[in-house]
C-alpha cells in the first residue's frame, strides 16, 4: 500500500516536473515539444469525438436515413474508406426524419467542428440546409445513388465514393440563399405552377400578373422548369431570379394566345414579396405548402460550400 | 435564356417585362431590360432598353441606348444611341447623341443630340444607318 502511494506520488510529482517544463516551453514557444510530452503525460483532447482533422478542421458527416437500407452498405463502406485514405473522416451521425440538423450542428460547432458533409441525396441536401445554412460552418454533400441528385451536378461533385476527391481538395465557393417567409432558408428553387398574384420587388416597383394565371419560379440553384436548357445560374451575383409565364391553358387557349403568351418574363431582386389572389400551391426546396402571401430576402452572408470542378455556375 | 434574347441584347439580358405583365414604380436594373408588357414610373439602366412592338411605356427613361418598336410616353435620356424603328411611337423629350428614326415612325417631343458628350468620344457615328430613315420630329 505504501508502496503504491509512493508510486503515486512520484508519478504525480513527474506530471507537475513536466507541467512546469511545459509552462516553461510556452513562455520560450517550443511548441512541437508540449505536443509531444503532453501526449507523454496523457493531457489529450478530453472530447470524445475523437476527430481525424485534415489542417485544422474538424469534419462531421450527417448520414441521411435512406443510408441504412442494405443496399448502400458497400457503397457507404467504399466512401469511408476513401475519407480515410484521404485523412478527413470524422465524427459520423445518423439523422432520422424528426432530427433537427441545426441543433446537432450547433452541439458539434462546440466541439470544434467546422466541416460538415451532408451525406445523402437533394432531399437531405435541401432538409439540412434550409435549417442549417446560417451557421458559420463549410458544408460539403457526397451523393449516393443514382436518384434524387440533381444539386450535386450543378455543385460539380460526382456520385458516392468519387465524391470524397472534390470534398478532399475543398474548393470552397460562396453562395447566395434567402429567408423564405422569415422562417426557413431557401437554397435551390421555388415553384409555382398557377396563380393570379401581385409581386413586389425590392420595395420599389410592384408588377401585376392578376389578368392571366402564371406558372412562377424562383432559381438560385436549380433553373425554372421551364427554362432549363442553355440556363446560366447566377448563385453568387447577390441577387436572386424570378421567371413569370403564362401557364399552359387547353388546347383552344394556347391557339388563342399564339406564340406571344409565352413569353417569360424575367426580374432580378433582393426581396420580394409575392401576393397570390387565392392561396396556390408552393414548391419551395421541395416543400410543399398552400400560400398566399410569400416573402423572400436574400441574405448578407453567404453559405460556404465545398464545390467540384464541373460546377454549372 | 431563350437565344433570341441573348441575340437580341448583346448575349447579357437581365430583366423581361413580359406582354402580359403590367409593371409599376421604379424600374431599375445593371443589365439589359426588354419590355413587351407594360411599364408605369421610371425606367433606369446602364445597358440596353429594348422596348417591343404592342409594349406601353409610361415612365422617363434612362438608359446608355434603346431600341424603341413600341410606344413611350416620357423623356427619354440615352448615353449613346436612340433607334427608333417602324413601329416606334415616342411622345416625350429626347437627349441622346445619336438618334436613328425608321421611316414611320413617330416622334412628338423636343431632341437634344449632346454635342458636348460626342465630342469627347465617338464623334461621327451620328450619321450611321441614317441613309435609309427619315426624322419626324414634330
Amino acid at each position: 500500500m505504501t508502496k503504491a502511494l509512493l508510486r503515486s506520488s512520484k508519478a504525480h510529482l513527474d506530471s507537475e516536473k513536466v507541467k512546469k517544463e511545459l509552462q516553461f516551453l510556452i513562455r520560450s514557444g517550443g511548441v512541437k515539444t508540449i505536443t509531444s510530452k503532453s501526449k507523454r503525460i496523457g493531457l489529450e483532447s478530453s472530447s470524445a469525438y475523437s476527430l481525424e482533422r485534415k489542417g485544422t478542421d474538424g469534419y462531421l458527416y450527417l448520414y441521411d436515413s435512406y443510408l441504412q437500407d442494405p443496399e448502400y452498405k458497400n457503397i457507404i463502406a467504399n466512401i469511408e474508406k476513401r475519407l480515410r485514405d484521404f485523412e478527413i473522416f470524422g465524427k459520423t451521425i445518423k439523422l432520422s426524419s424528426f432530427t433537427n440538423p441545426k441543433v446537432l450542428i450547433e452541439d458539434d460547432m462546440r466541439h470544434g467542428i467546422k466541416t460538415v458533409i451532408i451525406v445523402g441525396n437533394d432531399d437531405s441536401f435541401i432538409r439540412i440546409l434550409s435549417r442549417a445554412a446560417d451557421l458559420n460552418v463549410t458544408f460539403g454533400f457526397i451523393p449516393v445513388g443514382q436518384k434524387k441528385n440533381h444539386f450535386a451536378e450543378v455543385l460539380g461533385v460526382p456520385l458516392n465514393e468519387k465524391a470524397c476527391e472534390v470534398i478532399s481538395a475543398r474548393k470552397i465557393e460562396k453562395l447566395d440563399y434567402a429567408t423564405i417567409n422569415e422562417k426557413n432558408f431557401f437554397i435551390c428553387y421555388l415553384y409555382i405552377p398557377a396563380a393570379r398574384l401581385k409581386v413586389q420587388c425590392d420595395e420599389s416597383f410592384t408588377a401585376d400578373l392578376r389578368q392571366d394565371k402564371f406558372e412562377i419560379a424562383i432559381a438560385n440553384l436549380l433553373p425554372p422548369p421551364f427554362e432549363s436548357q442553355r440556363f446560366q445560374l447566377h448563385p453568387q451575383d447577390g441577387q436572386m431570379e424570378i421567371y413569370f409565364r403564362p401557364a399552359a391553358g387547353g388546347m383552344l387557349a394556347n391557339l388563342m394566345g399564339g406564340k406571344k403568351k409565352k413569353q417569360i418574363s424575367t426580374f432580378y431582386f433582393k426581396k420580394i414579396l409575392l401576393k397570390m389572389e387565392k392561396p396556390a400551391l408552393v414548391i419551395a426546396d421541395g416543400r410543399e405548402s398552400k400560400e398566399a402571401m410569400i416573402t423572400i430576402e436574400i441574405n448578407k452572408k453567404k453559405l460556404a460550400m465545398i464545390v467540384g470542378k464541373e460546377r454549372q455556375f | 435564356m431563350s437565344d433570341k434574347y441573348a441575340g437580341q441584347a448583346g448575349g447579357d439580358v437581365e430583366t423581361i417585362v413580359g406582354p402580359s405583365v403590367k409593371v409599376e414604380g421604379e424600374f431599375v436594373s445593371e443589365g439589359n431590360i426588354i419590355i413587351e408588357g407594360q411599364v408605369t414610373g421610371k425606367i433606369k439602366t446602364s445597358k440596353q432598353l429594348r422596348v417591343e412592338e404592342g409594349a406601353k411605356v409610361n415612365a422617363d427613361v434612362a438608359a446608355d441606348s434603346a431600341v424603341v418598336s413600341g410606344e413611350i410616353r416620357g423623356n427619354m435620356r440615352l448615353t449613346t444611341t436612340l433607334e427608333l424603328t417602324p413601329t416606334a411611337k415616342v411622345y416625350g423629350d429626347v437627349t441622346t447623341k445619336t438618334l436613328i428614326v425608321s421611316a414611320g415612325a413617330v416622334l412628338q417631343g423636343h431632341t437634344i443630340m449632346d454635342e458636348s458628350e460626342k465630342s469627347k468620344g465617338k464623334s461621327g457615328k451620328k450619321s450611321e444607318g441614317y441613309d435609309e430613315s427619315s426624322v419626324a420630329v414634330i
